[in-house]
């Protein structure tokens, strides 16, 4: 297998860029891209100390399966991808989604890196409630998924 | 019949599933009607609107067919990564 998606409870395994970078290593690649997202502590004016997410587990892995398909329709069969979103309460510095991307030339490793996420961040069943300084919390306003309407 | 609905984000305050009464032969539309009393009971209608439901393996249209029993899934606009 080229691709490696994953869903994976925080609390018990925090996610791990190196094994991402390490996962899409290969022999004829010269290139790997990383993206790590990190939970910060703002957001719109308000200070942030933790973060908790839900997920769908068996529609997103199903997800991140065809959005990696779909990237290596576009920029090649030999891509090697990872793809890790956390579930749970995360702190602020906390590790939220790793994804890697290897192919044997930059271009297509940043393109897909660039893509997966994109594409995550609209499509993947995943909420993000924050949880504020000030006690309060929240749900994040998202993207609406599409139907097959 | 009874189709049970798994809350995700938002929806979560209503429980982790819930179980909602649908005419036989409903379809997912059915279904939305049917859990607007819910959703107005905790300040969700509007959300109700903007989400979609999901078996365990697809994102459903309005006109897919519920069955009594079936495990169906709310999802709310998401916001991951």
């Amino acid at each position: 297998m080229n691709t490696h998606v994953e869903v994976r409870e925080f609390d018990s395994n925090p996610l791990d860029a190196a094994e991402a970078l390490s996962f899409v290593d290969a022999a004829g690649n010269g290139a790997g891209s990383l993206f790590v997202g990190v939970v910060r502590n703002l957001n719109q004016g308000r200070k942030v100390r933790a973060v908790s997410y839900d997920v769908f587990a068996p529609l997103a892995e199903q997800g991140f399966a065809e959005i990696c398909s779909e990237a290596q329709q576009k920029w090649g069969d030999d891509l090697r991808l990872y793809v890790a979103h956390a579930k749970g309460r995360l702190q602020v510095g906390d590790i939220s989604i790793v994804l890697a991307a290897g192919s044997p030339h930059r271009a297509e490793a940043f393109a897909a890196c660039r893509y997966l996420i994109e594409e995550i961040k609209t499509r993947s069943p995943i909420w993000k409630q924050e949880h504020y300084m000030d006690g309060d919390s929240d749900w994040v306003k998202g993207h609406a998924l599409c139907g097959h309407d | 019949m009874i189709v049970k609905v798994q809350m995700f984000g938002a929806f979560r305050v209503l429980g982790d599933q819930i179980e909602v009464k649908v005419r036989e032969g409903g379809s997912v539309s059915d279904l939305r009607d049917s859990m607007l009393q819910y959703a107005q009971n905790a300040d969700l209608s509007d959300l109700l609107a903007v989400s979609k439901f999901a078996s365990q393996s697809s994102v459903l249209g309005e006109d897919a067919i519920c069955s009594s029993g079936e495990v169906l899934a709310i999802l709310p606009p998401v916001s991951g990564g």
